[in-house]
């Protein structure tokens, strides 16, 4: 039910992710108001102090701030959201070529690889 | 207030197709005799059978509702509520208390028909004497029986292993130390003081001396061992 | 601390069921209590909700010892099933509404449609999910403080425990309310529970919150529910 998370890593962490990447895309505009903490607990079948505690991370990383009694809102900086963007790119990115390595491709095999995505993303 | 008195009604309910059943049975019988009676047979008397019959069933009914309890699983529920223990014995004795204030009506108001229509001719009593008697025998019995089952139940939830030897322990134990200060404690109440009954049998005038001795002997052993249940619920009852 | 224990044992004949058990739980937060079948949790919630009584050790809710006061914010979801049989749905909702302060009629008829119980059927009546799904109903009509749930979706049909989890969330009033729930199927509840006690044989084997336990050890919940089983 509701969000698919990964069991393993802190629950918190990966609301804070969420909310990034809705911000990232564009799902919600910079000053854009989230979810109150039970709606997005309701919307992700997980328990609402851990949404209120991803909140919290959020505005003290800046992320998002809270206009008393009105909610809490994505920052207006474009340059903060567009830094998360780079971040989370940047993981993924990581990730990737970690997973990669772990498969011990040769120089034509990766090469086959980078021709197969840049058809995926034409 | 409230909470109790709906536990009370709880109590209440739990057995009334019993009582219900009991009290149709009794009127049925009753009519019966009524009905169908005559002075120079003893069918009349069996008019006594739901008298004594419910004096012996209502104990067993109140064991009953205790043991249920723990038998389905409700006692979770009863033990749970925030209401002192005490409550809990207290209400289900009060609860076949009134079944037994029911039944005893119904049955005595039966007996003193048949007993009008049948007996007044050879012995005669006032109304009012028939009633006390009755209800002095009917409640002092019913209470002690009562207060041993409430004693005896207590005791089979304090513990969790050997319940039924733990309460049957407990009925001859406090049958064995009854009977031995019965002699001594009733003779020593009496001089509390009697009362006397007139009666004629046969045209014969008899009287007939009730002491308290003896009633208020139960009472207090009623009193003393309703006492003891309670403070088992209060101390050691547990699921 | 709303909820405090302190070396509780509890003896039954033959065994012990709770061994030196100490543990707090914090006001307004989720406790999973899990262990598996036999590790003393229904133990522990019968003591919780007082209606069984430690061989030793100190219980304080709220900061005293069990009294009928304190019974009257806790609202108990023991295992068993513990209603009257004889009672129809109805019946039972009326008689547990003056026990309990706040209790709301409306809110439990609301629950009820919820939960597609029939109103007019007796308890004994009800399948094995409605049963569970009425101790829920009977829960949160109420504003308690406390709820104690003891294997609130064990032996419970699936679309029974989407309900039950569904009203869960729906209803915990978090930051106010706290909720101990206790369960062998961690992996149902892994999302809704911030604090976490892994029973063993009526001892604590592991305790801590369960996001630090994630980063800590890179492992689910239920993950480690199966090393600490073992």
């Amino acid at each position: 039910m509701g969000f698919p998370f990964d069991p393993t890593r802190p629950i918190y962490l990966q609301i804070m992710e969420e909310i990034k990447k809705r911000a990232v895309r564009g799902e919600i505009p910079p000053g854009g108001q989230i979810p109150s903490v039970r709606d997005l607990a309701k919307e992700m079948g997980v328990n609402p102090n851990t949404v209120a505690r991803a909140y919290l991370e959020l505005e003290r990383e800046g992320f998002v701030f809270t206009k008393r009694g009105q909610g809490t809102y994505v920052t207006q900086d474009f340059a903060r959201i567009e830094q998360e963007r780079e971040r989370l790119a940047e993981s993924a990115r990581q990730r990737f070529l970690k997973e990669i390595e772990s498969l011990g491709l040769n120089e034509d095999q990766k090469a086959e690889l980078l021709r197969k995505i840049e058809e995926d993303w034409s | 207030m409230k909470p109790i008195v709906t536990l009370f009604k709880k109590e209440f309910k739990e057995h009334r197709l019993i009582l219900f059943f009991l009290v149709v049975a009794t009127v049925v019988l009753d009519l019966y005799l009524l009905l169908t009676g005559s002075s120079d047979s003893a069918k009349p008397l069996w008019v006594l059978a739901p008298y004594s019959g419910t004096l012996i069933i209502l104990p067993f009914l109140l064991a009953h509702a205790f043991t249920s309890e723990w038998k389905s699983d409700t006692a979770y529920v009863l033990l749970a509520l925030p209401i002192r223990p005490f409550w809990i014995p207290v209400l289900k004795f009060l609860a076949l208390l009134c079944y037994a204030g029911i039944l005893f009506g119904i049955s005595t108001l039966g007996g003193y028909l048949v007993y009008v229509r049948f007996y007044a001719n050879h012995v005669s009593i006032s109304t009012a004497d028939f009633w006390l008697l009755s209800a002095l025998f009917y409640f002092s019995w019913t209470l002690l029986f009562f207060s041993l089952v409430t004693l005896m139940e207590a005791a089979k939830f304090s513990v969790h292993r050997y319940r039924g030897l733990l309460g049957t322990a407990v009925f001859f134990g406090t049958l064995f130390f009854w009977v031995r200060l019965s002699d001594p404690a009733v003779r020593w109440l009496d001089r509390i003081g009697h009362y006397t009954l007139t009666l004629r049998i046969e045209g014969e005038l008899i009287t007939q001396t009730i002491r308290f001795g003896e009633p208020l002997w139960i009472a207090i052993t009623g009193a003393v061992l309703l006492g003891l249940a309670v403070l088992l619920f209060e101390t050691k009852v547990e699921v | 601390m709303i909820i405090e224990v302190e070396g509780l044992w509890k003896r039954y004949p033959g065994t012990w069921a709770l061994r030196d058990l100490s543990f707090t739980a914090k006001k307004g937060r989720v406790l999973g209590i899990l262990g598996e079948n036999g590790s003393g949790k229904s133990t522990l919630f019968r003591i919780l909700a007082g209606i069984t009584r430690p061989t030793r050790g100190k219980v304080r809710i709220f900061g005293t010892p069990i009294t009928p006061t304190v019974k009257a914010r806790i609202a108990y979801l023991p295992e068993v099933q513990p209603y009257y049989p004889w009672m129809t749905v109805r019946e039972l909702l009326e008689f547990l509404a003056p026990f309990y302060p706040g209790w709301d009629p409306q809110k439990a008829l609301n629950l009820v449609d919820f939960m597609q119980l029939p109103l007019e059927k007796k308890v004994g009546d009800l399948s094995k999910g409605q049963k569970g799904r009425l101790k829920v109903v009977v829960a949160f009509s109420w504003p308690s403080e406390i709820v104690l749930m003891d294997e609130p979706l064990g032996g419970i049909d699936p679309p029974s425990r989407k309900r039950i989890l569904g009203a869960l969330f729906s209803e915990f009033r978090y930051g106010e309310q706290t909720i101990l729930i206790s369960t062998h199927l961690v992996s149902e509840v892994e999302e809704f529970i911030e604090d976490v006690i892994y029973l063993k044989d009526g001892s604590i084997v592991l305790s801590g919150h369960a996001d630090q336990l994630r980063e800590e050890r890179g492992k689910s919940l239920s993950e480690l529910f199966e090393e600490v089983a073992t």
